[in-house]
């Protein structure tokens, strides 16, 4: 009973997992194959070990700045998780911890917020922005992204998990508000903080809207734009395409195992009773 | 530093429109350990945080050596606490927690590792210092809680229910221990509970509170044998104590309890003609021969603490038909626990042959309030 009960739930999590693992091995072997194989071969397994070759990824060096590209995305998601972090976390401390005048409100908007999807205030945001002349910029593809709804609502809801007792205990011992922030809050909230870099740098990655709206050529140009050049620059070479995207999720395959680490390390509640 | 006078004064705190702390009054002198006391929810830790300068009082003064430390934030009151839940920094060591406070005080390294050092071997913590809290035992926590407010020193030391969290016997051996070290530094301790046991077994005085209002102040023997009102007579005292409508009979010159007649005495016969009566277990013994002064009370309930047993009985005189009349710590309401020698025998269901001995009785008018026996 229990054994096959096990057994069901294997096959069924085997098969969710090659749903979601086959496109990403197609996408590494697919990378590696000359572009007239791409789509005949890609997908037959008995195929994949034939002449594989790295020609895909010259070209895509060769073809497009890649550097520039990267270097744009790693600025832009980068800027957007660190400034990001800062922000939403102390604006969801002071929701979590400060009693002051509108606070209901202001909450009541993070989470209004955190239903709107992006794409409905890009026009609107878009206006906004070219009103001022703001455009290609790091600025203006990091600034509108860096207070997230999600993060601050995420970030409040930890805090309010703190025992209060905890920042009392540092008052009575001294500590300043600023001090009990970094000297207790932020050690005790580092887990939550590797989760929302990671959350922010994926929400961030693939960004495509935003950036092609408000950039015009490739200096500030992020990776996802990039990649859809190639869809519109003939010929169409799916070996290319195919080798961008692997260039283009490794990074953050590495950011996550970075991070990975943190997320085990959880010691929120250890000093407390037992 | 100062002597560590603490004095409330008129304290009140209301939480939007209700009122939780009602106009507190009370001293705790230099050095002195007082319990404060009542059942869950009447005020203690609010009070104990207006102290600590957690709170605001709504109304009132709190002073520290003559001055008036309201203005004062918690870290300029040179109090520290112990929280109920301990609030020990999950992240740092024992060391770490115990350098905390010091190093927020600018305190240099080598006074820090002597304080550090000495406080670790008075709670017998120096095995432990490198470890994290999660590493301990519940004991030990507790502990280095207590550590961390004693290490800077501070005038007045505030602990709320500090053994709660923590199984029986241990509770036994560290009030032990806590008394000891609060007698040792001299500090004076204001201290919260729920449990009359530890107040009564902890503190130099116990001030009594019920819905945040004061109800009574003193030494644990006094607050025991004197209580002010039938609520303090209930909640103080291990074995339960029941009230009873009793009345003044001057063509005898004696109470009428039930069918029994007690002598008592005079400033408690010149009042009024009605009147409750407390009775606790002490205040019962067992009769050797039946006489006009003897009466037989069922057994209802048995009580074996090892070395002695406590017989619950329920005594054939009309209550007091008021809420105190409810089973205080161990026992069934409206029963009383007689305290035996183990080896006693006594079954449930027995009816055991009693007499009351006057002089332990408590006296109340039917406000409840204590009718002093001088
Ligand atoms: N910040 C607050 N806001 C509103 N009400 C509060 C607040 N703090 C305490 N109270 C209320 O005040 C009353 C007294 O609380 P307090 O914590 O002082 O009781 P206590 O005697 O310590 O009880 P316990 O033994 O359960 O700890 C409670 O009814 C509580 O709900
Ligand atoms: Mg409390």
């Amino acid at each position: 009973m229990t054994t096959s009960k096990t057994f069901g739930a294997v096959v069924m999590l085997g098969v969710m997992t090659l749903f979601y693992l086959i496109p990403v091995i197609v996408m590494c072997v697919g990378s590696l194959m000359p572009d007239s194989r791409v789509l005949t071969d890609s997908l037959t397994v008995s195929r994949w070990g034939e002449n594989l070759t790295l020609t895909n990824y010259r070209d895509v060096f060769e073809r497009v700045q890649f550097g520039r590209f990267f270097l744009n995305s790693v600025v832009v998601t980068g800027g957007i998780t660190i400034v990001g972090l800062f922000v939403n976390s102390l604006a969801g401390y002071a929701l979590a911890r400060f009693t002051f005048r509108g606070r209901r409100l202001f909450l009541f908007f993070v989470l209004v917020m955190v239903i709107v999807p992006f794409e409905a205030i890009a026009v609107p945001l878009f206006y906004l922005v070219s009103a001022v002349g703001w455009r290609d910029s790091y600025g203006v593809l990091i600034l509108p992204f860096v207070a997230n709804a999600f993060l601050i609502f995420f970030f409040y809801s930890f805090f309010l998990d703190i025992p209060r007792e905890l920042e009392e205990a540092a008052w009575m011992d001294g500590a300043s508000t600023s001090r009990i922030y970094w000297s207790v809050i932020l050690p005790l909230a580092k887990p939550v903080f590797a989760t929302g870099a990671i959350l922010s740098f994926l929400f961030n990655w693939g960004a495509y809207l935003w950036p092609l709206l408000v950039t015009t050529g490739p200096e500030f140009r992020p990776l996802p734009i990039a990649i859809a050049t190639f869809y519109t620059l003939p010929p169409l070479q799916w070996g290319d395409i195919l080798a961008f995207g692997v260039l283009m999720t490794l990074p953050v395959i590495v950011a996550f195992v970075l991070f990975q680490r943190w997320f085990v390390e959880s010691v929120t509640t250890s000093g407390l009773k037992g | 530093m100062g002597q560590g006078r603490v004095e409330l004064i008129a304290v009140s705190k209301a939480f939007g429109a209700r009122s939780v702390v009602k106009q507190v009054t009370l001293q705790a002198d230099p050095g002195e350990m007082l319990i404060l006391v009542g059942p869950s929810g009447c005020g203690k830790s609010t009070l104990l945080r207006m102290v600590a300068g957690l709170e605001q009082p709504t109304n009132g003064e709190i002073r520290f050596d003559g001055r008036s430390v309201l203005d004062l934030p918690p870290q300029d009151r040179n109090v520290a606490m112990v929280f109920q839940n301990y609030a020990l920094y999950p992240h740092m060591t024992v060391r770490e927690n115990f350098e905390f406070p010091l190093r927020m005080r600018r305190v240099d390294s080598r006074e820090r590792a002597e304080r550090v050092a000495s406080i670790a071997e008075m709670l017998a913590l120096t095995a432990v210092l490198e470890e994290k809290p999660r590493a301990l035992s519940g004991g030990q926590r507790q502990r280095v809680a207590m550590g961390r407010a004693l290490v800077r020193e501070p005038s007045v030391f505030l602990m709320d229910e500090p053994l709660s969290n923590l199984d029986a016997q241990l509770r036994v051996a560290l009030r032990a221990e806590i008394r000891q070290i609060q007698r040792r530094l001299g500090v004076t301790t204001l201290y919260v509970t729920h449990d009359q046991v530890e107040a009564m077994t902890l503190g130099d005085r116990v001030a009594v509170l019920r819905s945040g209002e004061l109800q009574q102040v003193g030494a644990p023997q006094d607050v025991y044998s004197k209580p002010a009102n039938a609520f303090v007579a209930s909640f103080i005292g291990s074995f339960g104590i029941a009230f009873y409508a009793a009345e003044w009979k001057p063509e005898i010159g004696a109470l009428q309890l039930g069918t029994v007649a007690a002598a008592v005495p005079d400033s408690v016969r010149s009042d009024r003609g009605s009147l409750v009566v407390g009775v606790r277990g002490d205040a019962l013994c067992i009769a050797t021969s039946t006489g006009p002064t003897t009466f037989l009370a069922p057994i209802e309930h048995i009580e074996l603490l090892g070395s002695e047993r406590v017989l619950y009985v329920r005594l054939p005189f009309p209550l007091w038909d008021a809420k105190e009349n409810v089973a205080m710590g161990s026992g069934v309401a409206g029963t009383v626990g007689i305290r035996t020698a183990s080896g006693t025998t006594a079954a449930i269901g027995q009816q055991l042959p009693l007499e009351v001995v006057p002089d332990r009785l408590l006296f109340f008018d039917h406000a409840g309030k204590a009718l002093t026996s001088g």
